[in-house]
């Protein structure tokens, strides 16, 4: 803890004081926690580590028939394992704002690119809650996460840039517009300088597409052709990065960082493009398929072929980080932070090759892209702990807070992990929401929205041509391909349907005009 | 002063500059109506004014750094073939730009090099159209008066746009100025 405010802290302060009066009405104390670690947990740091795009059903310790992931599996020995962990949206923006939130996305309100948590619900974010038990650390690789990290930069002691550690600079909203960040990644990195879309400068944007791809050049050189598809990138801007410079990047980091801390690092890999270093490119040349599934009709209706081809670049890419990831592990078990410190493992949102739909950026709402990983390693544990309850991303933060012996605000809706005081969970219900094209400011309308509840999964398409029926029901359990959809016949059925479309009501509520 | 008068007049200037502005303050309005439902779902209005102020304030920084290129050009040919043929010489300059960039945002979008030598080429490839094109319009203008009437005709008629674009970047420009400064 620090011991004198001094410039900086005041002014952080300052803008935490803004939020406190709407804080203050959220901050109504519901839970009594209990369960572990709550006398001495100042003395301990939370390092989350986050990798984008991560689906746990392509990792060795989910069952995987490729060994994609050794070194995640050694970490996952010595640590608590979720098997039912669900992301709350398929993609970055919803997701990772309800992993900061504890919310929903139907509360949060991030439903699109580039959306902030809304201002009501921005006040509860992990930063601000946690900001009294750690100095707290962010950094990030995606471009939309860090829409987030600008949003809560009050409440952090440090922010690392987007392009730290990469090979070729910095965003443009980092080097021309750090005070008016949102407005410039908005206008600048997403629309006028935008790589992966047709920009909307005509004339700069090449320039610099140019000066990139010079600097490309010259890295190209100097790693000696070690990404013969390319270096990786981060998606939405022109930067490129290698995965052993932004691990050793983050090490060197870490040195300076005064405990107790809390590090948020969202790296982008395995997000596509899948590039992985040249010795992981002879990986997975087995002759082992997947299932075939059928096409789905909100699906781009790709081939199978296509889709196994990527479906391996992408479990190279896997293996590839899999390996760096080792490296970090192998650092905090040396400097003994894994020994003083809670590390949490996981994703914010899974991929998917089947049905015809490669990616993320999809209505679908099927396991491979809500299924992520969570491993937590507890100090003082090194015992694994399986743990097979339902639970979702909107569960870390009143874990968080469990851990630092702070209560849980009522507005949360997610309930602390099991194996952390909330062991009886089994019969709690879980959600994900899909509502990118679907404004802020109504009521949900045009979504995919998932119910789970124990081995049950009800899909709800609102408002989407070619969805049959507009509802979908998988036994998970019994079928965990999802490829028999039993909204028709199973009893569970109607019940769920009951239940989430009184939910989907109960949170339009607010959103819907009287009449 | 002497410098100076390697510039072309103002008179001369307008026309070229007016025409830049046409042609990327266009382009950026068409591609901002894609983006505007989106930001309309997710954003406020006020939200929208200065994700629009930033994205003309851009557009007005890159219509001057094209103009100051043809201005560099004007310092590096040789007057008789440029300067006094400003308003001509200087819209086909633009059109060659446009149609490059055009080509590049269409087929060249994420292309990375092998080698060093490549984006040289490049470069060389752009050097030499811009240069073809000026030689191949300088000798048609020479044999025929009225293409060069017609260019210039052309130009001037984009002045009036100067009108609103040049505003809308200026305030623009301010705004983003002010919200990063204070």
């Amino acid at each position: 803890m620090k011991k004198s405010i001094n410039r900086r802290d005041f002014i952080k302060l300052s803008a935490a004081m803004l939020f406190f009066p709407v804080a203050s009405d959220l901050l109504d104390i519901k839970a009594e926690i209990e369960g572990i670690a709550a006398n001495n947990s100042q003395f301990n740091n939370v390092i989350i580590i986050l990798f984008d795009a991560l689906s746990a059903l392509h990792l060795t310790t989910y069952d995987y028939p490729r060994s994609t992931s050794p070194n995640l599996a050694k970490f996952a020995d010595r640590s608590f394992v979720y098997h039912n962990h669900h992301s709350a949206g398929n993609f970055t923006t919803p997701s990772t704002a309800s992993f900061l939130t504890g919310t929903y996305p139907w509360k949060h309100r991030a439903f699109a690119y580039g959306n902030r948590v809304n201002e009501q619900h921005a006040p509860g974010n992990m930063f601000g809650l946690l900001r009294s038990r750690y100095n707290q650390i962010a950094y990030t690789q995606n471009l939309y996460a860090d829409t987030f990290l600008r949003q809560f930069s009050p409440f952090l002691d440090r922010h690392l840039p987007l392009g730290s550690f990469s090979l070729t600079g910095g965003t443009f909203y980092d080097n021309f517009a750090q005070k008016d960040s949102y407005y410039a990644m908005g206008s600048l990195d997403d629309f006028l300088f935008d790589q992966d879309e047709t920009s909307g400068s005509l004339f700069l944007s090449p320039v610099t597409d140019f000066i990139s791809a010079i600097k490309l050049v010259s890295a190209k050189k100097k790693f000696q052709n070690q990404y013969p598809l390319g270096f990786p990138r981060q998606p939405k801007t022109k930067l490129a990065f290698t995965i052993d410079q932004v691990i050793d990047g983050v090490i060197q980091s870490m040195e300076n960082w005064e405990s107790p801390f809390l590090a948020y690092l969202h790296f982008i890999p395995p997000h596509s493009p899948y590039r992985p270093h040249r010795d992981y490119l002879d990986f997975f040349n087995d002759s082992w398929e997947p299932i075939e599934k059928p096409v789905h009709q909100l699906s781009k209706e790709i081939s199978q072929d296509s889709l196994n081809k990527s479906r391996r670049d992408y479990d190279r890419y896997i293996a590839n980080l899999d390996a760096e990831v080792g490296r970090l592990f192998d650092y905090l078990e040396g400097t003994g932070l894994m020994e003083n410190s809670y590390v949490i493992f996981t994703s914010d949102h899974g991929e998917m090759f089947e049905r015809g739909m490669r990616g993320h950026s999809t209505r679908m709402v099927f396991e491979p892209i809500l299924r992520i990983p969570l491993f937590i390693s507890v100090p003082g544990n090194r015992l694994r702990k399986d743990i097979y309850s339902l639970t979702n991303t909107v569960d870390l933060l009143p874990t968080l807070l469990h851990i630092a012996g702070l209560r849980v605000p009522e507005w949360c809706e997610g309930m602390v992990l099991p194996g952390f005081g909330a062991e009886k969970s089994s019969d709690r219900p879980a959600y994900a929401v899909e509502a990118k094209s679907n404004s802020i400011f109504k009521p949900l309308t045009k979504a995919s929205v998932v119910l789970f509840k124990d081995q049950y999964k009800l899909i709800r398409y609102l408002g989407y041509k070619g969805a049959p029926y507009g509802y979908e029901f998988f036994d998970l359990k019994n079928d965990p391909e999802e490829l028999n959809n039993l909204y028709l016949t199973h009893k569970a059925a109607k019940e769920m349907q009951a239940a989430l479309d009184l939910k989907i009501s109960q949170v339009n509520k607010p959103f819907t005009k009287e009449t | 002063m002497k410098f100076l008068t390697k510039f072309p007049d103002w008179q001369a200037s307008l026309p070229v500059f007016s025409l830049i502005l046409f042609i990327v303050y266009s382009f950026t309005t068409y591609r901002m109506l894609f983006q505007i439902p989106s930001w309309l779902y997710s954003h406020s209005k006020v939200d929208i004014f200065f994700l629009a102020s930033y994205v003309f304030a851009f557009a007005f920084i890159e219509c001057t750094m094209l103009f100051l290129f043809i201005l560099l050009m004007n310092l590096i040919l040789p007057s008789q073939f440029f300067r006094a043929h400003f308003i001509a010489q200087g819209s086909l300059v633009v059109t060659a730009c446009t149609f490059w960039a055009l080509i590049l945002k269409l087929y060249a979008r994420g292309y990375e090099f092998n080698d060093l030598r490549e984006p040289f080429e490049w470069l060389l490839i752009f050097a030499l159209s811009l240069v073809v094109t000026l030689l191949a319009a300088s000798i048609l203008m020479k044999r025929h008066q009225r293409i060069e009437e017609l260019i210039e005709s052309i130009a001037d008629r984009m002045v009036i746009f100067t009108w609103i674009y040049a505003p809308v970047g200026l305030v623009s420009l301010l705004i983003v100025l002010v919200r990063n400064i204070i």
